[in-house]
């Protein structure tokens, strides 16, 4: 980080034009500043937003097919293209046909721009202008990756949403580093754009980033919004990374009313159910999170009772013998009782039972808020959201702000903490949240 | 329980054994379980997969992952628990995937191995999870030692094996039906004792116990015909240890009607996808299997096997497969476990036709069956390279 700032970046010469996207962005409904909208894209014409999109690094979630993926009716799916570009490598990638024809995937499927696993996961990551160096896992050489080069791999890799390669700062630092991240972002996703070979084919998603500073993301976006004839839709980046969560929301308000309405906005990395409802409320339509997944090696199921989650691995469920969730419909709650699923999970085998589920329980979700937008009940979902998950009226603050900016200034907390819980949620089944399962 | 043979082709048999659960096409094959399910195939997909109803649970699992005492509790039987209603379920003493008999064992208990330790079981311990578990057929106590052992403890293993039987009968009501195990190592003496003290016995079928345990396969050419010979033709017959192709149909030609194996499992986890040939008159030169992690497949854009019926042949590609392999991806596992349970078990399929066809249109003098083309065909497959 030695060079001297380059200039700032300045606003293509060209004027601005509305390139034809390949992406529709429909919005039916709004509930303030929530919104239910119909993305369509070439792989997949009825994405329905607010969407949580699951990762499936290689083309498939880890330990389910296709087939389920699409049983569970996930309408888009996310790759990872820093681990693609090391195997099969975007050379191989393109002879197969891009990773829609090699994992036969039929829906939708958005790539990262491989920037965020660089510089997470390896520790001999360098950053410079030009872009981020690293050594090879996979053979020890040194490898640059720049915004041509992530653009060139996820062109090879075919998938209906691109994100532009952003320098990534932890969302824990501060000061100039933060600023120059911002500005570094602009530069590079002109880059990106001008790097961009299949516009008509691909969207290529921009990253407002600028930390915690809401003067910073005002810049970002003013510099993003000059380019807004070439940006099909806008990521918010740079959160999720352990910051305080009175911050986070913030950001996350702030952009969402400075950016464009009538383009999709992807909150990167969120995924807790609580998340998803306040984020949704404030107008985000796109979530990615390892969340469900991860959790669910760990045994963890995600459920409507108090708490969220339900400890599959505590030996309170080994002779139960009901399903983890009575209303879902996913093949896992049809066919395994939790006493069962207690018991595989204490060994191997009950993970990808547990990932399904989870899947399953987020699609749910994201199928409720939809509904309460598009009917007027948003108020009404998460109130029993709250009451169910949150029985005591022990809402973090955070979200009680969240939800009040969102235009939900009453959600009768005090009268929760006074109440009993209600009789429709079942004993409370939450233990004390174990570290393993957190990021 | 209740076998019927439908036609027969020397002493090779094609039928159906009915149970309460559903009902096994023979010769055919019961999956081998972990902790009650099938390594990789979740209920959903296990079911896409024809003739993949059959399971065999193991003792010691169920002793020790379930607890007996806490099963007794819940109060349901295996089908219940495991929500297998719609599998037929034995219950077997000897683990498919890890040899697990070679505990100490007395007249009156067999030690079995588990992960979580050594099991002391004797009849009246077998006689409970026979009534707990209920399962569609149960595999009898047997003293099962290795095939190298002397004749002296082959005969002393057919003594204990009748006096194990013999106890288990005295314990009343198992609420299953019980297989007899034919002991007796690689002594064809000892083995006919054997097959003709368990057939005088109220079994509902017979467990050819103690096989795959280092003997040849010209010891079993000499004992299969030898114990058939004492059985009594109407009940079922089943094999423990033997799974690859030309072992099956080994047993298969001396008229063994169901087999358990982890083969498939085997294969899966070795990486190769099972494309031996399924038809005794196919001219292609199919390979026996396939290294699913090699470079070939890099941009092999083929199903593992043209014309499969499988999901993993339908959707996916060598190409897909292997790359999912090398990631160490957990899908990667599933789809070749489900092409390789599939092809496994269309290949009992493809003896059933064989043996139907052969029954009724017996090869004329000097030609081959059809089961003896498919053995051939098969055999000549293992020659080709990988
Ligand atoms: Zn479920
Ligand atoms: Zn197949």
């Amino acid at each position: 980080m030695s060079a001297p700032p380059p200039p700032a970046a300045v606003a293509p010469a060209a004027p601005p034009q509305q390139a034809p996207f390949p992406l529709t962005f429909t919005v039916h409904a709004t509930w303030n500043k929530a919104r239910v909208a119909t993305l369509s894209l070439p792989h997949n014409p009825r994405c329905r937003t607010p969407m949580f999109m699951p990762v499936g690094t290689q083309g498939a979630i880890k330990g389910l097919t296709a087939q389920q993926m699409e049983d569970l009716d996930v309408d888009l799916i996310l790759g990872n293209t820093y681990f693609l570009s090391l195997r099969p490598g975007g050379e191989a990638m393109e002879k197969l046909g891009g990773l829609h024809k090699f994992a036969s995937w039929r829906r939708a499927m958005l790539t990262d721009s491989g920037g965020f696993q660089m510089v997470s996961l390896l520790d001999l990551s360098e950053l410079t202008e030009e872009g981020v160096s690293f050594i090879s896992p996979v053979d020890g050489t040194r490898m640059l990756l720049t915004p041509e080069k992530s653009i060139q791999i996820q062109n090879q890799i075919g998938a209906d949403v691109m994100m532009a390669l952003d320098d990534v700062v932890s969302s824990l630092t501060t000061g100039p580093r933060v600023e120059e991240a911002m500005h570094r972002t602009i530069r590079w996703l002109d880059r990106c754009y001008a790097a961009h070979k299949r516009p008509t084919e691909q969207n290529l998603f921009a990253i407002v980033q600028g930390g915690l500073d809401p003067r910073l993301r005002t810049m970002c976006m003013a510099e993003m919004k000059k380019r807004d004839g070439h940006i099909p839709g806008y990521a918010i980046g740079g959160l999720s990374g352990g910051e305080d969560k009175n911050l986070f929301w913030r950001v996350v308000h702030q952009c969402t009313s400075e950016l464009p309405q009538n383009k999709p906005r992807y909150l990167m990395g969120v995924g807790y159910p609580l998340d998803l409802l306040v984020c949704s409320a404030l107008g985000v339509d796109m979530f990615d999170c390892v969340y469900p997944c991860r959790t669910a090696r760990f045994g963890t199921a995600l459920a409507d009772c108090p708490g969220g989650v339900i400890h599959l691995r505590s030996d309170k469920f080994a002779l139960s013998k009901e399903p983890i969730d009575a209303q879902c419909h996913c093949m896992v709650c049809h066919e395994y009782t939790m006493g069962r699923l207690h018991q595989l999970a204490c060994h191997e085998g009950g993970a990808e039972l547990i990932t399904m589920h989870n899947i399953a329980y987020q699609m749910r979700h994201m199928q409720r808020i939809r509904d309460a937008i598009k009917g007027g009940t948003f108020p009404d979902l998460v109130r029993y959201f709250i009451r169910t998950l949150h029985p005591k009226g022990d809402l973090p603050t955070w979200a009680k702000d969240a939800l009040e900016a969102a235009g939900l200034p009453d959600l009768g907390l005090e009268e929760l903490r006074q109440m009993a819980p209600p009789k429709e949620i079942p004993t409370p089944v939450q233990e004390e949240a174990k570290d393993d399962d957190e990021e | 329980m209740n076998f019927q043979v439908a036609a027969r082709a020397g002493l090779a048999r094609t039928g159906t054994l009915h149970t309460p659960h559903g009902d096994l096409a023979t010769p055919g094959c019961l999956m081998a379980t972990m902790r009650g399910i099938v390594p990789h195939l979740a209920k959903d997909v296990l079911s896409r997969i024809p003739y993949a109803n059959g399971l065999e649970i193991y003792f010691a699992e169920m002793l020790e992952s379930e607890g007996f005492a806490l099963l007794e509790r819940f109060g349901v039987s295996a089908h219940t628990h495991l929500n297998a209603t719609q599998n037929i379920l034995c219950l077997s003493l000897r683990n498919a995937m890890v040899y697990n008999l070679d505990g100490p064992a007395n007249d009156n208990r067999i030690t079995v191995s588990g992960e979580g330790g050594k099991h002391p079981v004797n009849a009246e311990l077998f006689a409970r999870a026979c009534r707990l578990l209920q399962p569609d057929f149960a595999c009898a106590m047997a003293d099962e030692p290795v095939s190298t052992c002397s004749r002296k403890r082959a005969g002393k293993a057919v003594t204990t094996t009748g006096k194990y039987l013999d106890a288990i009968l005295a314990q009343g009501d198992l609420k299953c039906p019980l297989f007899g195990v034919v002991a007796g190592g690689s002594s064809p003496e000892e083995r006919v004792r054997s097959a003709e003290l368990t057939a005088t016995r109220p079994v509902a079928g017979f467990l050819l116990g103690g096989f795959g345990l280092g003997e040849t396969p010209q010891e079993r050419d000499c004992i299969f015909p030898l114990v058939m010979a004492k059985l009594p033709a109407e009940k079922p017959r089943m094999i423990a240890g033997l799974g690859t192709p030309v072992e099956v149909m080994q047993a298969v030609a001396n008229g063994v009607d169901v087999f358990s194996s982890a083969y498939p499992l085997i294969e899966s986890e070795a990486g190769n996808a099972l494309v031996f040939p399924l038809s005794p008159s196919s001219q292609e030169s199919d390979p026996f299997k396939l290294n699913m992690r090699s470079g070939r497949w890099e941009l092999e854009q083929v199903p593992l096997v043209a014309g499969c019926g499988c999901y993993t042949c339908q959707r996916h590609t060598r190409a897909y497969v292997r790359h999912l392999l090398n990631t160490h991806e957990m899908t990667g596992d599933i789809l070749l476990m489900i092409h390789n349970a599939y092809h496994y078990l269309q290949f009992f399929a493809a003896i059933r036709e064989c043996i139907s066809a052969d029954a009724s249109h017996p090869p004329a003098d000097g030609a081959h069956s059809q089961f003896e083309q498919l053995r051939q065909r098969i055999v000549a497959s293992m020659l080709l390279p990988l």
